[in-house]
């Protein structure tokens, strides 16, 4: 690999991009849009039902049936909407979460007294509470306590 | 010759909170610049800006020459961008190999990323079934850079890669990065400890709240100024 290839490489890769991104900022339009549909909806539906409640004529019983159905349909397009694009932010976030808890552990395991030994390295998950707590110990030892009491607090 | 990487005057903030005040940094191919400062400096947000992950108020991100500013940081990756971030980033629970696997969605079989990454960290071969988490800092460090390796980076972005680790460890990490520029990888460092990075840094710029407040030749003047940089005061 030469410098300038994967220079002139990357360059060229560059000028095939398309940028910005208009997709961006759209998850959080839907968004809005579902609960805008979902409370226009409900709002929509509870009103036909005052209206065909307030009167014996059928014609507008029928209309007011007709737009509490459509109100319904509003209603369950926007939850679909909303759910569809909150859940993704959600999960995302979730994953973020995850990762993030991994690399903690990862961390607690590279710890002084808390890395495990390779033929150990299936047991992880099994060995992780215990991997945590040798470390504390280990790391935050009494300074006035006898060597052999530190050492049967690391064996529990 | 055009930099590779290049913010210009950028102001980026979170929320109503502006971190960066116009920061203006470049790297070149080959060439490794590194970016000191204290906590809360703005060091690794200019690292997001730089990869894409981080929208710019104003100011530029010029990339090769061409302003790329609110390009999706999946292209840039894509084009040759690598950020490792802090906190290494590897699956501790996943094997040195499988951690590996997971980088063949840059379209390189594994085979090829093995080579690449047990050639430059042979110790990674030897742990190659044992799971990231129970290795030591340093190694999961390798593990992350030869992650980075593996995707054929053009600008490779690294944040506080000395986090966690004994010096030792440390200058052998560096080593390693000074390397990967010479095969003319334009390396960005951003680190909080500056004397292991000057020593293979060709540029260095030390950010102040937000603003590049010193930069040039990581030589015995900037870093005799590095100090009261760090505190505060001005020389």
């Amino acid at each position: 690999m030469t410098t300038d290839s994967r220079a002139d490489r990357f360059v060229r890769e560059l000028g095939e991009l398309k940028i910005p991104d208009p997709a961006a900022g759209r998850p959080r339009l839907w968004v809005r849009l579902g609960v805008v549909l979902m409370a226009a909806g409900a709002a929509l539906a509870i009103t036909a039902y005052a209206t065909s409640h307030g009167t014996r004529d059928p014609l507008v019983q029928r209309d007011a049936l007709a737009l509490g159905l459509g109100g319904i349909t509003a209603a369950v397009i926007g939850a679909a909407l909303f759910l569809r694009y909150s859940l993704t932010g959600f999960l995302r976030f979730w994953m973020a979460r995850q990762s993030y808890d991994l690399a903690l552990l990862g961390d607690r395991f590279a710890e002084p007294g808390g890395a495990v030994t390779p033929a150990a390295g299936a047991a992880v998950g099994a060995a992780k509470p215990a991997a945590a707590e040798v470390g504390a110990t280990e790391e935050t030892p009494d300074p006035a306590a006898p060597h052999s009491t530190a050492k049967e607090t690391v064996s529990t | 010759m055009t930099p590779l990487l290049e913010l210009r005057d950028v102001r980026a903030a979170y929320g109503k909170i502006t971190v960066l005040h116009g920061v203006s940094v470049s790297v070149s191919a080959g060439q490794v610049v590194a970016l000191l400062g204290p906590n809360g400096a703005g060091k690794t947000t200019s690292l997001n800006v730089a990869a894409g992950t981080h929208p710019v108020q104003s100011g530029q991100l010029i990339l090769g020459g061409r302003d790329m500013t609110g390009a999706n940081p999946r292209d840039l990756a894509r084009a040759g961008i690598c950020l490792i971030p802090e906190g290494r980033g590897v699956f501790p629970n996943l094997s040195v190999r499988d951690n590996l696997l997971m980088m063949t969605f840059t379209g390189h079989s594994r085979a090829e990323i093995e080579a690449v990454a047990f050639e430059r960290f042979p110790i990674l071969a030897k742990r190659a079934n044992q799971p990231a988490g129970s290795m030591s800092g340093g190694e999961q460090q390798m593990l992350a850079l030869a992650r980075g390796l593996a995707t054929d980076p053009a600008v490779l972005l690294l944040d506080e890669l000395s986090m966690g680790l004994a010096p030792l460890v440390v200058g052998r990490l560096y080593e390693q990065v000074a390397e990967i520029a010479r095969q003319g990888v334009g390396v960005l460092v951003v680190e909080q400890f500056a004397a292991a990075v000057l020593g293979i840094a060709d540029h260095a710029a030390v950010m102040v709240r937000g603003r590049v407040e010193r930069e040039g030749a990581p030589d015995s003047e900037l870093r005799a100024e590095l100090s009261a940089l760090y505190l505060g005061s001005s020389t």
